[in-house]
């Protein structure tokens, strides 16, 4: 009898509560952001900031972490360094977010001993190979593959595509002469100068004769009195760091004053604009995809222009670039590694970092046009395969792949931290 | 016990009666969906002009009439829009790109203003109008210093057009989350 009673006023007492269970709030997984809508990368950061919101929101449409809505948190920090280490205290002190979406070089680096003190996963937009360490840096990872190895790879698909086959080279490699090279960088932007060591390690590898650094800042609209330097060394291949502004500006004043150098570009400085600012002067131009274009044909495509349109319907999508599929692949990456943690009971940093650290050739980056993931807790390079694109017709697109652990497997280890 | 099981259930009965059929339009449906307008922009914060490539701040206040049309409390999750400055005629820059994450409550049948401070400053324009519009600037031939410059000098009048655009306000309601475009520009003429 007793019993009886209890069940009844447990029953009861749940049809009243349920329509107030139904009012509250579901949990939160807060995540945070740091973007440069407004900075010195803006001409790529804006788009990224939109693919970032979009995908969020897609998640959660999706049920979020487990059932846990993801509540995302970003921030322009204009590309200013302290701006960032600002903000990300407030994520760590009140936002409480359990992981960060990072930026730039500058700030990823100049965070990363303080996230890793927090113990804050914290995944980049830059891809710096400086933080694939985890002995050094073990709650840094990125979602490309890193600046070093896309680098390496670049002039070694460039040697062996273009200088050993091309006709426009036929006469110079006949003769025996050593390729010329020389690298256009922001010399002050450490995303600039990161991969800068590694492809000149590559570039004497392959036997290249190096020319002199030339200083494009990642604002400039002249860099003529860099072109003539070039030009003068006689240099037959270019390395574009910056984004594709600066890039674009570099591009035209080459072909301008004749340069005749072939250029690859970093993956930051190559996108849907550079041909539309550069013109002419664009066509041929190689350069560095960390995934699928946004014009391009890839199996999520059709999600990611509904969420451009459901979020921000006031972006026309002909000026979307590759940079909105980007912030897909870096959420994308984040909510896996983040599912992972949930379900091991772990949703925090060590529980991300070790969720991270599990991936073995996942392919969830594929309907994006990313490459198969694995991170271990030895090596956080995202993978070994660069993909080389083109501009052709006026449009750029993908032309190759490099597996560059497959190619140097000598020296693949050894590369790490670079 | 049968008195006790009768009564109890009444009780639940009309609690989920009154909870389960508000008056009103549902916030999801058309006629009940937010509406977010631009009321105005404030000069909240002025400093004296310093030559570029010194940092002159300027701190704006965007005012929004924040309309619930629904029979349902909403609740304002995020909010974010891209402002920008008329350069010449009808022809505008993007500055910078607002968002606040404040949770906010917004009652049944009410219009409520919703005030966001964005602080930007001559330097960071400067940036933004040499990287990411950069193509706009060289179209239209502008020279980048003196733009800045009087932008600041004629902002206390607002002797040129701040446009609002790009904006979308994410609500959470009991019957799911609403997205609401919006844009405005002030002044309106």
């Amino acid at each position: 009898m007793m019993k009886k009673r209890i069940n009844l006023i447990v029953i009861v007492t749940l049809m009243i509560l349920g329509p107030f269970g139904m009012l509250s709030f579901a949990q939160e997984v807060r995540l945070g952001a740091l973007q440069d809508t407004t900075g010195a990368t803006s001409d790529v950061g804006k788009d990224e900031a939109l693919g970032v919101r979009e995908a969020v929101q897609y998640y959660n449409d999706m049920g979020g972490i487990n059932g846990k809505k993801i509540r995302l948190f970003q921030y322009d920090y204009g590309y200013r360094v302290p701006e960032a280490i600002t903000t990300y205290k407030r994520f760590r002190d009140y936002d409480k977010v359990v992981m960060v979406l990072g930026w730039g070089t500058g700030d990823t680096e100049a965070l990363s001993p303080t996230i890793n003190a927090d113990k804050m996963p914290y995944l980049s937009s830059s891809f710096s190979g400086h933080l694939c360490d985890p002995k050094k840096t073990p709650y840094n990872f990125v979602y490309g593959t890193d600046y070093s190895t896309n680098a390496r790879g670049a002039i070694t698909y460039w040697y062996e595509e273009v200088w050993k086959k091309d006709p426009k080279w036929k006469e110079l490699r006949e003769k025996g002469v050593k390729p010329k090279f020389v690298c256009f960088m922001d010399t002050a932007s450490p995303y600039a100068t990161a991969p800068i060591k590694a492809i000149k390690d590559q570039a004497t590898i392959l036997g290249f004769e190096i020319g002199p650094d030339q200083h494009v800042a990642l604002t400039a609209l002249d860099t003529k009195s860099q072109v003539i330097a070039a030009k003068a060394f006689g240099a037959n291949l270019v390395w574009h760091g910056n984004t594709t502004m600066s890039v674009s500006a570099a591009l035209k004043d080459a072909y301008a004053l004749g340069l005749g150098a072939d250029h690859i570009i970093n993956n930051w400085g190559f996108d849907e604009n550079l041909p539309k600012l550069a013109g002419p002067a664009a066509e041929g131009a190689m350069g560095l995809l960390a995934c699928a274009l946004f014009i391009d044909e890839y199996p999520a495509k059709k999600t990611v222009i509904e969420y451009c349109k459901k979020l921000n319907p006031g972006v026309p999508l002909e000026n979307r670039l590759i940079r909105t599929v980007q912030g897909w692949v870096k959420v994308t990456l984040a909510v896996e590694a983040m599912k992972i943690a949930d379900k091991a009971g772990k949703l925090n940093g060590p529980g991300i970092k070790d969720a991270f650290e599990s991936f073995r050739n996942w392919d969830g980056l594929k309907k994006f046009g990313g490459q198969l993931v694995t991170i271990t807790p030895t090596d956080h390079r995202y993978s070994s395969v660069v993909r080389v694109g083109r501009v052709i017709k006026g449009k750029p697109q993908t032309v190759g792949e490099i597996d560059m652990k497959a190619k140097f497997p000598d020296k693949w280890d050894s590369w790490l931290g670079w | 016990m049968r008195k006790l099981f009768i009564f109890m259930m009444i009780i639940s009965l009309t609690i989920w009666g009154l909870t389960s059929c508000k008056p009103g339009l549902l916030p999801t449906e058309e006629a009940g969906k937010p509406k977010v307008t631009l009321d105005r922009i404030e000069v909240m914060s002025y400093f004296p002009w310093v030559d570029l490539p010194a940092r002159t701040p300027l701190a704006l206040g965007f005012v929004f009439n924040i309309q619930n049309p629904s029979g349902y409390n909403i609740k304002l999750d995020n909010i974010k829009f891209t402002v920008s400055f008329e350069a010449a005629p009808e022809k505008y820059i993007e500055i910078a790109t607002p968002t606040n994450y404040d949770q906010i409550f917004f009652p049944p049948n009410t219009t409520s203003q919703y005030r966001i401070v964005s602080v930007i400053d001559s330097a960071t324009i400067r940036l933004t109008l040499l990287v990411a519009q950069a193509p706009k600037v060289n179209e239209w031939n502008l020279n980048i210093p003196e733009l800045i410059k009087g932008w600041y000098s004629k902002i206390g009048d607002f002797a040129f057009k701040i446009k609002v655009s790009e904006g979308m306000a994410v609500f959470n309601t009991e019957k799911g989350d609403v997205f609401v475009p919006f844009e405005g520009i002030f002044p309106k003429k």
